[in-house]
């Protein structure tokens, strides 16, 4: 009996604004959120997402939900910068997701809430301190205690699952990369190297990108994919967890609605019903269901992304590398200014999503990032331009913080500040 | 095929075009006669044979002055390297059956040459068949036009730009422009060197949209040395420096740059601005860098050749083609192919082509600057466009280009068979 393990990641990024050379001030700044964040662009872009996707895809599980009786359960990952644009621009959605996980057949997922890298940051309390912000921030608004963990685009390897443990978490998601896997199955539970008690679930990509990617291409020789022959694909799946993992937007944004791909969903839970040896779980029921078959070790980071399968797509160059480093390298000086507003705009700007925009990579993947990206006129080196602006902009923002604020006090205000860290996390 | 110069004899970016293009189709097995007007020079490259329209090679009788062309000398917007050119096609007045006193113009210049290579290229087809006849530009084109006529030989043109191009839209010149509406109507296929400038030919030459292919131009990256000779201020560190290169006009778009440049210095007084090239609006530019209080950070290079351009090039940190009306901008690649980050303004046709560049709006002077300014202040921007530059510049080859010139050629064979078998079916 084979566990279907459905895992929905839902994210949208806060999107920075064009920032001119000349728009690098000397840090008297009143409001960061006006001067770094184009509220119009995201409320545009988190309307047709909402309307396209989020509501009417929430009301197909949430009637498969109720027809289902306990039989159809997935889990869902949302980051916090998607929570936190739903409040804002449409509440609606916030309530339908935690209409679903009102049933208590929702799973979600804890990660970071800026859907950032600092999982990949030298020293981990930043990456913690997202992850606590992302854990109140869905026992809040939904009302779950995620037991799991699926980091910002699957990205993992020994180091984050170790961290992960520590935080307390039974499973971990990440890619089935295949040089890892080597002749195993990713439809297996597996333990992560150096970690005692969690458990590492591995995506099915063959599976998963059939309907994340493939479902509308008509050159696709099993165009057009129905549930019924897509249930009978999971029934002959070898293995004991099918894990399809996929961003949520495939449902009505990445495949329009004309494409079929609701009425596939709609369909799934019943097609799959039909054969005896499936049954769905989610991300933590699966993981807990079968004893470990293998120890995995993954000593560099990996990552469901383009076709390496690592974290080319935000590191892959200069320009990327340079905006990571300089956003760790201010790490310290935000705790010595330790300012909210700050803190937020900080945050906000490692959201991967900027970083992927200034990918420079060949044209097959170039396609894919220029399809996600909103800034349609302009390539990678624009991206940069602005990005970086914005980081010296906010660099200065910070320095002036600091030095406004008197000795004494500031150094005071640190070590309370940290303590607050901490007493939140 | 029909030009206008050939290297060494080059005052435009014409001339290389043609020695690029035929050396890359003649290692594709294609035979290439290349007539040009009559220079002082003997000019021989072994991919092809080139003539030199001259008197002495026709006989007294196959001369037929009498069609040659009324005296036109309004060219309002002429450019110097127009007039260079005329000047050297004064050799022409000293053939045979020409009184001394005849005065030759531009126009007539151009009108005798474009004579007597029709006579010439008759006079070979009738020795040895040609199969198809290619011109550049509108300076070649009356004798395109009037070898296809008679010989019924099909007729591929090239637009390297056209009259709106050359003066902005702002005082196209009629006549020229009636050249080239016939050069285009004439022409079994037109090549275009860009989909902005194919669009143009839609829309303002009415071109039938089967006829315009599109063919970029390329870049024999090779030539050009990518390492960077840092230019030294007076006290010894290295200067950041700006370039523009090209002619001087309107069309160009250099008082954009200029504007640019002040407010680069605005927040950066260290860097400079190197302005490379000859032409009418000379006088204009060095007024508008006083005026503008810049003229301490802009050199004038005057007149740059190619190789001293690669030198110029080592030592740049940007290079900028703020043209208003760009059919395509050659040296964009030139820049890429020396790994010097690259500007272009969106009205340019090599925008199209190339990736690894920025675009801005030519009008844009804030954007603009503000692009200078962040290539200048961010190492690894600099870094990234450098390399990622070297490589796309050597993707983009002349074989390639020959490739699809060798395709237009069949297509326009193919149409003018296909429509002689029509009209013989009636």
């Amino acid at each position: 009996m084979a566990k279907v393990c459905l895992c929905f990641h839902v994210h949208q990024p806060i999107r920075l604004s064009r920032f001119s050379y000349f728009g690098i001030g000397n840090g008297d700044a009143a409001n960061l959120d006006a001067r770094y964040f184009d509220s119009g662009m995201n409320q545009h872009y988190f309307n047709k997402a909402a309307d396209q996707c989020y509501l009417p895809t929430n009301r197909i599980l949430q009637n498969l939900l109720d027809e289902n009786r306990g039989k159809f359960r997935f889990s869902l990952s949302i980051t916090g910068t998607l929570l936190a644009q739903a409040q804002k621009y449409r509440p609606e959605v916030v309530e339908s997701f935690r209409n679903l996980c009102a049933t208590g057949r929702v799973d979600v997922l804890d990660e970071t809430f800026y859907h950032s890298l600092s999982s990949l940051y030298s020293d981990l309390s930043e990456f913690e301190a997202q992850v606590r912000m992302h854990n109140h921030l869905v026992r809040d608004l939904l009302g779950v205690s995620p037991q799991s963990f699926r980091n910002t685009e699957a990205i993992y390897s020994d180091r984050i699952a170790q961290a992960v443990e520590g935080l307390g978490y039974k499973a971990i998601i990440t890619e089935g990369v295949d040089r890892i896997l080597g002749w195993r199955s990713p439809n297996y539970v597996y333990r992560p190297a150096g970690c005692k008690d969690i458990r590492l679930l591995m995506r099915n990509y063959k599976l998963s990108d059939d309907v994340g990617f493939r479902f509308s291409a008509k050159s696709w020789k099993e165009w057009p994919l129905t549930a019924d022959k897509y249930a009978t694909w999971l029934s002959a799946t070898p293995g004991q967890v099918i894990n399809l993992f996929m961003d949520y937007e495939t449902f009505g944004e990445h495949h329009w609605k004309d494409t079929g791909i609701l009425d596939f969903l709609s369909h799934l839970p019943s097609q799959a019903h039909r054969h005896n040896n499936l049954s769905f779980a989610t991300v933590t029921e699966a993981a807990a269901s079968f004893e470990p078959s293998d120890t995995l070790s993954v000593p560099s980071e990996i990552s469901w992304a383009d076709a390496e399968r690592n974290t080319s797509t935000w590191l892959g160059n200069r320009i990327q590398r340079a905006c990571f480093s300089e956003l760790e390298s201010l790490l310290p000086k935000l705790r010595k200014a330790n300012d909210a507003q700050l803190w937020e705009a900080y945050r906000r700007l490692q959201t991967s999503d900027h970083l992927m925009y200034l990918s420079t990579k060949g044209m097959s993947d170039r396609e894919v990032h220029n399809y996600f990206s909103p800034y349609k006129d302009s390539g990678p080196y624009d991206n940069f331009i602005s990005f970086m602006n914005i980081i010296s902009d906010f660099k200065n923002q910070v320095d002036c913080k600091i030095a406004n604020a008197p000795a004494a006090q500031s150094a005071n205000a640190g070590a309370e500040s940290g303590e607050i860290e901490k007493k939140k996390r | 095929m029909l030009g206008w110069e050939f290297p060494p004899f080059v005052s435009g970016g014409l001339g290389t075009h043609c020695f690029e293009l035929t050396r890359a189709l003649s290692a594709l097995g294609v035979e290439i006669d290349f007539f040009m007007p009559k220079t002082s020079y003997e000019i021989r490259q072994p991919w092809l044979n080139i003539y030199q329209a001259d008197w002495n090679l026709l006989k007294p009788g196959e001369m037929q002055l009498d069609v040659l062309p009324t005296t036109y000398s309004g060219y309002g917007g002429a450019s110097t390297q127009l007039q260079f050119n005329a000047k050297r096609l004064a050799a022409l007045s000293k053939s045979p059956g020409q009184s001394k006193s005849y005065d030759m113009g531009f126009f007539e210049a151009v009108g005798v040459y474009n004579h007597i290579a029709a006579l010439l290229v008759e006079k070979k087809h009738r020795e040895r068949p040609y199969d198809v006849v290619h011109v550049h530009d509108w300076i070649s084109a009356k004798a395109g036009i009037l070898v296809s006529k008679k010989t019924g030989l099909p007729l591929v043109s090239t637009v390297h730009s056209t009259e709106y191009d050359r003066t902005a839209d702002l005082w196209p010149f009629g006549w020229i422009l009636g050249v080239e509406k016939d050069m285009v109507r004439n022409s079994d296929q037109v090549i275009t060197v860009s989909g902005r400038s194919a669009k143009l030919l839609f829309d303002k030459f009415g071109a039938g949209k089967g006829k315009v292919n599109v063919v970029y131009n390329a870049i024999d990256a090779s030539k050009f040395p990518t390492h960077k000779e840092p230019m030294l201020d007076s006290n010894g560190r290295k200067a950041k420096v700006v370039l523009y290169h090209g002619r001087l006009s309107v069309q160009k778009g250099v008082e954009f740059f200029l504007k640019a440049a002040q407010k680069v210095l605005s927040r950066d007084r260290s860097v400079k601005f190197l302005i490379s090239g000859k032409g009418d609006l000379l006088p204009r530019l060095v007024e508008l860098s006083f005026d503008l209080g810049i003229s301490d950070n802009v050199m004038f290079l005057g007149y740059v050749s190619d190789d001293q351009l690669k030198r110029v090039l080592c030592t740049s940190d940007v290079l900028v083609l703020p043209s208003v009306s760009e059919p395509f901008g050659i040296v964009a690649l030139e820049s890429m192919a020396s790994g010097t980050p690259t500007i272009v303004s969106k009205t340019s046709g090599v925008g199209e082509r190339v990736k690894n560049c920025i675009k801005v709006d030519f009008w844009d002077t804030d954007e603009m600057a503000s692009k200078i300014l962040s290539i200048l202040a961010y190492e690894p921007l600099f870094e990234e466009m450098r390399q990622n530059s070297i490589v796309e510049a050597r993707g983009i080859t002349w074989g390639d280009v020959a490739m699809q010139t060798v395709g237009v050629y069949k297509k326009a064979i193919w149409t003018r068979a296909a429509s002689s078998a029509a009209l013989a079916m009636i």
